[in-house]
């Protein structure tokens, strides 16, 4: 029953756009045994041109901003921006200005979110790919 | 060597299966906040504290609105209400596709 709720296996990649590598720390909490994401079918990967979801955390500094872009060309098509931490979502304690901010399609509030709330978040964007 | 492995196969398991069971929450922790209007009496405190200046008074209205996007939740605001109008949840799960949704009200 709950190997059918799987239907796609999504990989998963983290871009950090200049943040102060709190938001990296629990998603690498993800992949723990206590937490273990993989149950769901996402995988880490290191390459960008392979993956589904993006998680994008960090307050795009000015030269953050230009290589977080470069790489969220290289996705290819059919892909899921998660915005994850107050830094990416609304600039958090930086106060970044809202041109340097990047659209998402799911939104992860929390300084920096719990484990729990990044795996919902990515459910949610799981079916958002499926209805694509 | 087989002690321990026979030791470990019936310990239980620490895999917290989050989506189908209940997650553990720490006790003090600091979630999504709770906000009273009537106890509010628009002093603006929590507008001044706040570091991120997530806390918008509505001058129509003299109350006050929290924007989640920006929210760190340090506690500033709970520590610092006379009347204890806002408090901490512990919920956790705020994630959305709509961004206009997060906010309390």
């Amino acid at each position: 029953m709950r190997i059918n709720l799987i239907k796609k296996s999504p990989w998963i990649y983290i871009i950090s756009s200049g943040s102060c590598n709190g938001c990296e720390i629990t998603c690498v909490n993800c992949i723990t045994p206590a937490y273990d994401i993989e149950r769901l079918g996402c995988l880490l990967k290191p390459s960008p041109r392979h993956a589904d979801i993006i998680l994008l955390t960090g307050c795009s500094t000015k030269k953050g901003y230009l290589r977080a872009k470069r790489v969220l060309e290289q996705v290819p098509e059919k892909k899921m921006v998660i915005a994850l931490g107050a830094c990416a979502l609304g600039g958090g304690i930086f106060m970044t200005p809202e041109k340097r901010r990047f659209d998402a399609d799911v939104y992860v509030p929390g300084c920096p979110p719990k484990e729990e709330a990044i795996i919902e978040g990515i459910r949610k964007a799981v079916k958002l790919l499926e209805k694509k | 060597m087989i002690r321990k492995a026979l030791r470990n196969i019936f310990k239980k398991r620490k895999t917290c299966k989050y989506p189908f069971a209940k997650p553990k929450v720490a006790k003090g922790f600091r979630g999504k906040q709770i906000y009273d209007r009537k106890k509010c009496t628009g002093c603006k405190r929590c507008v001044i504290h706040c570091p991120t200046n997530t806390i918008k008074f509505l001058s129509k209205t003299k109350k006050v609105k929290i924007n989640l996007d920006k929210c760190i939740f340090c506690g500033v605001c709970e520590d610092v209400c006379p009347v204890r109008a806002i408090l901490f949840s512990k919920e956790f799960s705020m994630a959305s596709h709509d961004k206009k949704k997060l906010y309390v009200n």
